[in-house]
């Protein structure tokens, strides 16, 4: 099945979720994701989710000179990022916990 | 990626311009955001693939910049590119371009020399214009041609002394609007016929307050700029040859300076009379002939001929003196001898109007 679909939902819960072990510029936390497992990722959509965050007041930014390339944007997790992880993660632990029931744990 | 040139290859930046015109419609500081993030991005995964991967590699990767612009769009939750943003041709920005340039240089070329083909460079003008204005506020099509984005970018980083120096002149920008107001008044008023000083200054109390206008206006909206440009270039064409003018001692100090207003040299129907070919009335040509007029003033054509700048003529020479003509080739005026002519002689009997004035009452 096409996971894309499935990852809407949770790209948000993802992305803050990677941001919470480190900070990290968008590329980092595209490679995140892929490393966990969440392949099928498009990279746009998680600088577009990072950028959402953002504007939401979820992340902070601060820029690192890069000495091979341009200047790196580093985004990092602040309280309210903090906040709405937690609040999310319980969220996804209930709604997992209910498709497990569901479909019952093969 | 270590071994990756701190520059943006090709490829990149190629991609980086389509991205850019695709999100051109979201405000300005987020797009400066997003292609900051792009960029990174971009550079990172140009140095994953092989050293000289091609836009296809790209585009294997990450999807074309539509693609990319939408998907970020639908993450970022950004309204959708507005239905009428489709990409133009970059044919029509070349055209819009290449009329503005090609109507510029034909309107400075032919400002001197009073010819008609003024008003077809102002139409030249006017066409390129409205090409450019057709392309929306902020102008995606003609910022995405790869000259005017190699101008944007040669613009110097701020802190450095070329950049002070630009900021200086920068801050001269009303004066210069004044400037222009007046060169435009001049111009419009010599367009109209008007030789007279007054015509430029009642032109110009309109031209000023609206130059400053457009002049703020033109920061805020970019299609503007591209409408002031070429009026700029020949504003500034004119005022360099007004300060040549000036500054010349032979020519400039009775000239032009006072007042921008009178031909010099002799004219006839607005026509410059370049030399007087004397005839009698059997046809027959005269030589070293000199014509006076009713107070005793030699006439004098030395100063018609649009030899600029080369000093004057020599007025003590008789009439047919020949004409003179400007050589680019040694940048000098050149003597044209006084070719043969056969002209009607009209042949009505002189009346007592056109007897000689000195005749005895």
């Amino acid at each position: 099945m096409d996971t894309s679909q499935l990852l809407k939902g949770v790209l948000d819960l993802a992305v803050l979720a990677v941001l919470a072990e480190a900070d990290g510029y968008g590329y980092e936390v595209v490679r995140g994701l892929r490393s966990a497992g969440l392949e099928a990722v498009g990279d746009a959509s998680v600088y577009g989710t990072l950028r959402r965050l953002y504007s939401a007041g979820l992340l902070t930014s601060y820029v690192v000179p890069s000495e091979e390339g341009p200047h790196r944007k580093y985004y990092s997790l602040n309280e309210p990022g903090r906040a709405r992880l937690k609040e999310t993660t319980v969220q996804w632990r209930s709604f997992a916990s209910t498709m497990d029931g569901l479909v019952g744990v093969a | 990626m270590t071994d990756k040139p701190d520059a943006a290859t090709p490829v990149v930046d190629d991609y980086l311009h389509g991205l850019r015109t695709e999100l051109a419609d979201l405000p300005a500081p987020e797009l400066s955001e997003i292609m900051d993030d792009a960029r990174s991005h971009l550079t990172e995964l140009a140095a994953e693939l092989d050293p000289g991967a091609d836009r296809a590699a790209l585009v294997a990767r990450i999807g074309t910049p539509t693609a990319y612009a939408a998907e970020l769009r639908a993450a970022a939750g950004y309204p959708p590119a507005p239905s009428g943003a489709a990409p133009r041709s970059p044919v029509l920005a070349r055209v819009a371009i290449g009329a503005l340039v090609a109507g510029t240089l034909l309107i400075t070329a032919t400002l001197w020399v009073r010819s008609s083909l003024v008003l077809v460079g102002f139409f030249v003008v006017a066409a390129g214009l409205v090409l450019v204005l057709a392309d929306g506020p902020t102008i995606p099509s003609v910022r995405a041609l790869p000259l005017v984005r190699s101008l944007v970018g040669a613009r110097p980083e701020p802190g450095t002394p070329l950049a002070r120096v630009l900021d200086f002149v920068a801050g001269l920008q009303p004066a210069w609007w004044v400037l222009r107001a007046v060169a435009a008044a001049y111009l419009v008023g010599r367009a109209l016929g008007s030789e007279g000083g007054v015509g430029t200054v009642l032109l110009a109390m309109v031209a000023v307050p609206v130059s400053v206008w457009v002049g703020y206006r033109s920061r805020a909206d970019r299609r503007l700029l591209w409408a002031v440009v070429p009026l700029n270039a020949v504003a500034a064409v004119l005022v360099l040859f007004g300060a040549v003018l000036l500054l010349d001692p032979g020519r400039g100090s009775q000239s032009v300076s006072s007042g921008s207003s009178y031909q010099p040299g002799l004219s006839q129907d607005g026509q410059p009379i370049e030399d007087i070919r004397p005839f009698d009335s059997y046809g027959n040509a005269l030589s070293r002939v000199y014509l006076f007029d009713q107070t005793g003033r030699l006439l004098d054509t030395s100063g018609s001929d649009g030899c600029f700048g080369s000093g004057a003529g020599n007025p003590a020479l008789p009439y047919p003196r020949g004409t003179r003509d400007y050589d680019p080739r040694t940048q000098g005026c050149v003597v044209i001898p006084p070719a043969p002519l056969v002209v009607a002689v009209p042949t009505a009997a002189p009346t007592s109007a056109a007897a000689p004035t000195t005749a005895p009452r």
